[in-house]
């Protein structure tokens, strides 16, 4: 039950921006709580003009209450706050499982958070595609996905696994970063960054690649390399050159900030 | 409240319509509104507006306009 005054004095304030007259509102109210008022406006008996600006004001809130939502929670850069981000983003949804993913600039602040599925995991070989379409076109650095669990389990099925892997496969062909996968049940989360599946994703990556690259050099010391097989070799060996050099510069820069934080 | 500022498709709209929505409600011409939008941010207009461009009866009815959404929203 809201305050009387809080009634009272939104009564005079929705009366001076629709027209419709205080006191109707204020009989309205007496039996029924604010929210109504937006949600119910032919019980005013407004008439379309008002009824106008009853929905505008209705729209209007609604932005203004979604973006006070998300203002304290714009900077995602850890798997904690990625949590709470996407546990009040599903609102403790249990109707049905939905899949989004939030779309973060170099300095991890959300460009857009965006649902991408409706549905079970499994059923939804287009994640990938999907979410690497939208990080071009928000010209996202990183990407943090996320769906919950109806039941509220918190545990990554194997086909949760499955599509991270891909998803994370997918992005890094632009060279865009898939920081983590959040697993919502209930008013709990996990994720998949915290808990190590993410690393065994990678290490099974680079393993993987090195295989690769080991077995190609074989066939060229062999001999029987097809000019395909070379141009692959060539290909991972241009790219593990241009990681460690990535990496090296990475380090050099950590370096020099440190001598400067001495200097300081 | 342009591109060239760094904006996404998806949050230009929704200033754009925010712009919209306030100059229709508050009866203020919309290429003031979306400058004191893009000036202010819609928090601080809502809450404790700035300014010459603005007279003070629109502050006011900002200032109104935020209020009543507090009160709705419980906050």
């Amino acid at each position: 039950m809201q305050f009387k005054e809080d009634k009272k004095r939104f009564a005079e304030l929705f009366a001076s921006f629709t027209g419709i007259k205080k006191d109707k509102v204020e009989d309205f109210l007496k039996n029924n709580e604010i929210s109504n008022v937006f949600e119910h406006p032919a019980s005013l008996k407004p008439t379309m003009k008002q009824l106008e600006k009853i929905n505008a004001l209705k729209e209007m809130q609604n932005i203004y209450s979604n973006l006070k939502h998300y203002q304290n929670e714009y900077f995602i850069n850890s798997s904690t706050l990625a949590k709470d981000y996407f546990i009040n983003y599903f609102n403790n949804e249990k109707s049905q499982e939905k899949f989004v993913a939030a779309f973060l600039n170099s300095k991890n602040k959300i460009i857009q958070t965006v649902e991408i599925f409706k549905g079970t995991i499994n059923e939804a070989p287009i994640y990938p595609r999907e979410v690497t379409k939208l990080a071009l076109l928000y010209d996202a650095s990183s990407v943090i996905v996320s769906h919950n669990h109806p039941g509220e389990s918190l545990r990554a099925s194997s086909a949760d696994i499955e599509v991270t892997r891909k998803i994370y496969e997918a992005l890094r062909t632009q060279n865009i970063k898939l920081v983590d996968h959040i697993i919502v049940g209930g008013k709990d989360a996990t994720s998949l960054a915290e808990d190590g599946t993410f690393n065994s994703i990678v290490e099974s990556r680079v393993r993987e690649e090195k295989n690769h690259y080991k077995a190609l050099g074989e066939k060229i010391e062999a001999g029987i390399a097809t000019a395909e097989d070379i141009q692959k070799y060539n290909a991972l060996q241009e790219k593990q050159y241009q990681e460690s050099l990535k990496a090296a510069k990475e380090n050099l820069a950590h370096n020099i900030t440190q001598s400067m934080d001495l200097v300081r | 409240m342009d591109y060239e500022k760094g904006l996404s498709p998806a949050i230009y709209h929704l200033k754009q319509r925010t712009a919209q929505l306030l100059s229709d409600l508050l009866s203020i011409d919309l290429d003031i509104i979306e400058m004191e939008l893009d000036k202010q941010g819609l928090n601080k207009l809502l809450d404790d507006p700035e300014g010459d461009t603005l007279n003070e009866d629109q502050k006011q009815a900002l200032k109104d306009l935020g209020e009543l959404f507090k009160i709705s929203t419980g906050g």
